[in-house]
């Protein structure tokens, strides 16, 4: 039962790793899937309540969206043509350490080298944007 | 030799079929079609959540009902098949549905064809009040003239005419949720999640 | 058996990096690319928080930015702050100078730029005298060249025409802390925000407009949720969402609210009678001295009950808000242009200080009555240099004969070198220039064409023949350009050296991080061309570098009670900002101001332990301040209110955070913010083009219905130059601190 829970693990994964990097070569040809959109369309989040509520809502509540750390200064812009390349998965030594340095150089003084703050602190989940001020009804599960 | 098998039994289907497609759509017919379905399906509590939802009513203030919506399934095979062995047995127990499994195929499956029975106009909203630039915008990328993005209606419009639980927290749902907790379904009928 | 969504990630996420070491993956190497070879200190150059950022520099180029983690925002930026590089290589930058001829901004040499202007300031003062020349500087210029510009106009050329834009910001805080205090700036620091037990903020959306000050009071709310937040806003903005109590008062009748709680203060037993029978004399409106009963039948006619009537805030609310600021164990305040920006201004301001007196919440740790400043140098270049036409250098006054003398003798310059009338005041000054009575102006890192209030009129005075301005400016599509009659290339932000000083006393270095471009020069080049040019005194000027003026402006401060003499460039390229008063290099800067032991301008063995010594007794002062309308009621032909402000994503007019794609989308154009009920009555939905209608002129805002304003209320922000709302802002004053009311203005509205 344990061996069959290990492989499973591993096998999502392997999966999502995939996942990864399909996406990560998607970006590099800014051939998101996205609608194209004048500059005074909307914001991130007008659209992005609508049609995926949940990551919106998740963000709305955290931490980020108290203080209003808004989509873009950590994802870019979807067509490329923002001021920092968009990912869908943002690059922790470019992204979070304009904010987050001393919180990752202490963290590598305990824990090591690891660029990926998210695989310890999901974007969009409880740890990094955890409930600011009540129990955050978007996360029961 | 596998293949004339094949043949003989498509043949066997066709003529079962035909039969069935006749007795059953005559009988089908006599009722309505909520009541047609609620007759394999136990889905008392999505009914419960159409009419508090948005797709109640038509614009015509006339009764939405499943077919309108999801496709009307007749497999003269399995039906003649489950008529037999469940006729009125109700085998789809709520208990058992996984519905964040069924949303998710929802949202894969293409019903834009069934939407746009009513929502014939992408430019205009049901009562003929033109959409936002936003939806405007998304409906041109559906369309393939703007960019790339989601094909299906339910891609973007999800919980239209149910809501599970999992999804009342969402502040897009806060209206539909409140009028679910208004009016409660029966205690007895309340579906699984 | 069942996989968590958070193993999966977990083993994604470190499968990934495995893969990122693997394969070439686009967004790892991207970033790479732009791994900064070096970082140089700065200050972030929007808000008046002032934030510490880090500029990453490669190959010459600033690439990114991050936060200081040794200044007062420990590491953290808001979203301008973190998107700042673009700026830097806009498109947009004016890089040579331009002379207007025939209508049209023609590039031209530095030379004869300088030359052009040199002679219009020349001839002005030669046919009309000194006071027909005007310096118009900015909260967002250098302190030194704040400084400079204040010393040549004022000794050099004899005019005392020294303005800035925080006039419009700043001024009636100044009013209010002078009349209360006797000193000008804040008397506690950020790091109250740490130890508050109770958050009192009115007319500030300090979400919004000091996102990272707002983030250090969530983040106090979240650590202690009874930690208690009032917010007194008519809106119902972003910072409501972590208040306690939202307030949402008929516009302008804040006065009332907060003598009302002062009322209730006094009816609970809640003040603090040793601390204000001590420390606070009590003042009537016209300056007459009186005692505490006094007080108290001023304030009958504030009962929570007349303050309804007055303000639309339930009694029970005014009541309930009035015991969390009084029972709290430390309360600080916070407010902004909501309140400073107002014909009560400096009333206004007068009363929550009332409110601190009289509970005793000043001078400990927590508590404390904090002003916000809008723009990143309001506090330390203008209001401590003294740029302003009523003042002189650390908090002294023009019209005091011994202010001057004492200046002039630290200058070096010969007695009555500096003229004894106050210049003329922001609006008053042009008002002048659109009437040709002021001739020549030299405009600083500003945009008054955008900021200025009821600007039309202005306008119409830009575009004359008789009058002259030049503008130094680093932005080709700043509103201002379009009037100017000679453009000339400023370096920007981290191009030059010198000095920021935030809201909370705090004294920054910007060091220079990258050479400017094109032709562009730091204003202090500029401003010292043009004084050599317009021969003044070699003996005001005596300056070869921007470390000579702030060397000078620590002497000249040291005498006074804002004493940074302590605060040496050698320490400011070591630390990460000190706050004054600081007088020795050994000293830590100041976080709490008069209080025995904490300000190094009382002696240590002084014998109370507070001492305000900006009054000649040592008390600051409850004043009577009545409740008093706004300048334009609403009424049956306007029967609404149009308030205008900020949004998170732009900065004042725009220049900057238009340069930045994502912050241009986010909000690329300037809308009108309805109230649902308003809405309904008037046919409006999402997305309308509504028509405003002032007494002033009329323009069309798309709408945005939503319950963030009262019924009756809506605002628009002021970013957009492309519909600039300050066409339908009225231009009336507070008489103290002649700073406009921006805030308030009776419109109508109607759907297109």
């Amino acid at each position: 039962m344990k061996r069959r829970t290990t492989i499973t693990k591993t096998l999502a994964g392997i999966g999502a790793a995939f996942c990864f990097c399909f996406f990560a070569t998607q970006v590099s040809a800014v051939s998101v899937k996205h609608l194209k959109a004048p500059d005074d369309a909307a914001d991130c989040y007008t659209c992005h309540q609508k049609v995926t509520p949940r990551v919106a809502q998740n963000w709305y509540e955290s931490k980020h969206g108290v203080a209003l750390m808004k989509c873009f200064v950590c994802h870019g812009q979807p067509d490329g043509k923002g001021s920092i390349p968009f990912a869908v998965v943002p690059d922790a030594r470019s992204v979070c350490r304009k904010c987050h340095e001393p919180a990752m150089l202490r963290m590598e003084k305990k824990f090591g080298i690891d660029p990926n703050c998210y695989a310890c602190h999901p974007f969009h989940q409880n740890s990094m944007h955890h409930d600011a001020y009540k129990k955050s009804i978007s996360k029961k599960e | 030799m596998k293949k004339s098998y094949l043949v003989r039994l498509s043949g066997m289907a066709a003529v079962f079929g035909l039969v069935m497609a006749i007795g059953g759509s005559a009988s089908a017919a006599d009722r309505p079609p909520v009541e047609e379905c609620m007759r394999c399906h136990d889905v008392k509590q999505y009914q419960h959540e159409l009419k508090n939802s948005a797709h109640a009513f038509d614009k015509d203030k006339k009764e939405i009902s499943c077919e309108q919506c999801h496709v009307f399934h007749f497999s003269p095979l399995t039906s003649y098949y489950a008529r037999d062995k469940y006729f009125d047995k109700k085998i789809f127990e709520p208990g058992t549905f996984d519905r964040r499994q069924m949303q998710k195929n929802a949202r894969q499956t293409d019903l834009t064809a069934k939407c746009q029975e009513c929502h014939k106009d992408l430019t205009k909203n049901v009562k003929g009040e033109p959409v936002s630039l936003i939806g405007s915008l998304a409906h041109e990328a559906f369309l393939g003239k703007n960019g790339t993005t989601r094909k299906t209606c339910a891609g973007c419009h999800i919980n239209m005419a149910h809501l599970p639980d999992f999804d009342k927290d969402l502040m897009i749902n806060a209206e539909f949720a409140k009028k679910l907790a208004e009016n409660p379904a029966p205690a007895a009928e309340k579906g699984g999640e | 058996m069942k996989v968590t969504r958070r193993e999966v990630l977990k083993t994604a996420a470190a499968a990934s990096a495995l893969a990122a070491i693997g394969g070439p993956l686009t967004t790892v190497a991207k970033a790479a690319d732009n791994e900064p070879e070096y970082w140089v200190k700065s200050v972030c150059r929007f808000c008046g928080t002032g934030c510490g950022v880090m500029v990453g520099i490669k190959g010459r180029k600033v690439v990114t930015v991050k936060g200081d983690p040794n200044n007062h925002n420990s590491g953290f930026l808001c979203l301008k702050g973190a998107l700042m590089p673009p700026i830097v290589y806009s498109k947009d930058r004016v890089t040579k100078p331009y002379i207007r001829k025939n209508g049209k901004l023609e590039p031209a040499s530095w030379d004869e730029a300088m030359s052009l202007v040199a002679s219009k300031f020349k001839a002005s003062i030669r046919d009309h005298g000194p006071t027909s020349v005007a310096y118009y500087g900015s909260g967002q210029a250098l302190t030194e060249e704040s400084y400079l510009a204040n010393k040549i106009w004022k000794a050099g050329l004899g005019s005392n025409n020294v303005e800035g834009n925080p006039r419009l910001c700043m001024a009636s805080a100044v009013g209010g802390y002078v009349t209360t205090f006797g000193k000008d700036e804040p008397c506690g620091s950020y790091d109250d925000i740490d130890s508050a037990t109770c958050f009192f903020i009115i007319g500030s959306n300090m979400s919004e407009c000091h996102p990272i000050l707002f983030k250090r009071v969530a983040a106090r709310k979240q650590a202690d949720p009874t930690v208690k937040v009032i917010v007194v806003d008519p809106r119902k903005t972003n910072t409501a969402r972590i208040a306690d109590e939202h307030v949402p008062f008929k516009p302008g009748t804040d006065l009332a609210i907060l003598n009302s709680m002062a009322y209730v203060i006094i009816q609970e037993e809640l003040d603090n009678q040793r601390f204000h029978n001590k420390y606070v004399t009590f003042m009537t409106n016209d300056k007459q001295k009186v005692d505490f009963d006094a007080y108290m039948k001023f304030l009958e006619d504030y009962t929570p009950e007349k303050a309804e009537k007055i303000s639309g805030v339930p009694a029970d609310q005014i009541r309930r808000i009035a015991l969390m600021f009084a029972e709290a164990s430390a309360t600080t305040s916070f407010w902004c242009m909501g309140l400073n920006q107002r014909i009560r201004g400096v009333w206004a301001n007068n009363l929550v200080s009332n409110l601190h007196l009289l509970t005793g919440h000043i001078g400990k740790t927590g508590a404390s009555p904090f002003s916000l400043t809008g723009q990143p140098n309001a506090c330390g270049g203008v209001r401590d240099t003294g740029s302003l036409c009523h003042l002189l250098p650390a908090g002294r006054l023009i019209k005091k004969p011994e202010h001057r003398a004492k200046l002039e003798e630290q200058w070096g310059l010969k007695p009555g070198t500096i003229a004894p009338k106050p210049g003329l005041h922001t609006i008053a000054l042009w008002n002048a220039f659109s009437e040709a009575k002021v001739k020549a102006m030299f405009v600083v890192c500003s945009n008054p064409a955008h900021s200025l209030p009821n600007v039309n009129i202005y306008l119409e005075g830009m575009k004359r023949k008789d009058n002259f301005m030049v503008l130094s400016e680093p932005f080709m599509d700043a509103e201002t350009v379009k009037y100017c009659d000679v453009l000339l290339p400023a370096a920007f932000w981290c191009e030059k050296r010198g000095t920021y000083g935030c809201s909370e006393r705090r004294y920054s270095l910007l060091m220079k991080s990258v050479e400017p471009m094109g032709e562009c020069k730091p204003d202090f080049d500029i401003l010292m061309d043009f004084a050599k040019r317009m021969d003044v005194d070699p003996k005001v000027i005596p300056f070869e570098t921007i470390d000579d003026v702030w060397n000078e402006w620590r002497e000249v401060s040291s005498v006074t009670p804002y004493n940074f003499m302590g605060i040496t460039r050698a320490r400011m390229e070591k630390e990460s900002g000190i706050l004054w008063p600081c007088p020795t290099e050994d000293h830590p800067g100041t976080k709490i101001r008069y209080v025995r032991g904490q300000d190094p301008n009382i002696p240590k063995d002084y014998k109370n332990k507070y001492h305000f010594y900006g009054k000649k007794d040592g008390r600051a002062v409850i004043w009577f301040r009545p409740y008093k309308g706004a300048a334009e009621e609403p009424d049956a032909d306007y029967p609404m209110v149009l308030t205008t402000g900020r949004v998170i994503d732009h900065w004042h007019t725009g220049t900057m955070t238009m340069k930045v794609p994502e912050l241009r989308r986010s909000f690329p154009k300037a809308y009108v913010e309805v109230n649902v009920e308003d809405a309904k009555a008037k046919g409006i939905k999402n997305g309308d083009d509504v028509i405003l209608e002032t007494r002033r002129d009329t323009m069309t805002f798309q709408a945005r219905v939503s319950d963030v304003c009262r019924p009756g209320l809506v605002f628009v922000p002021w970013y957009d130059a492309n519909l600039l709302i300050n066409k339908l802002t009225l231009n009336a004053f507070d008489k103290g601190s002649k700073q406009p009311e921006y805030k308030i203005c009776a419109i109508r509205i109607k759907k297109a």
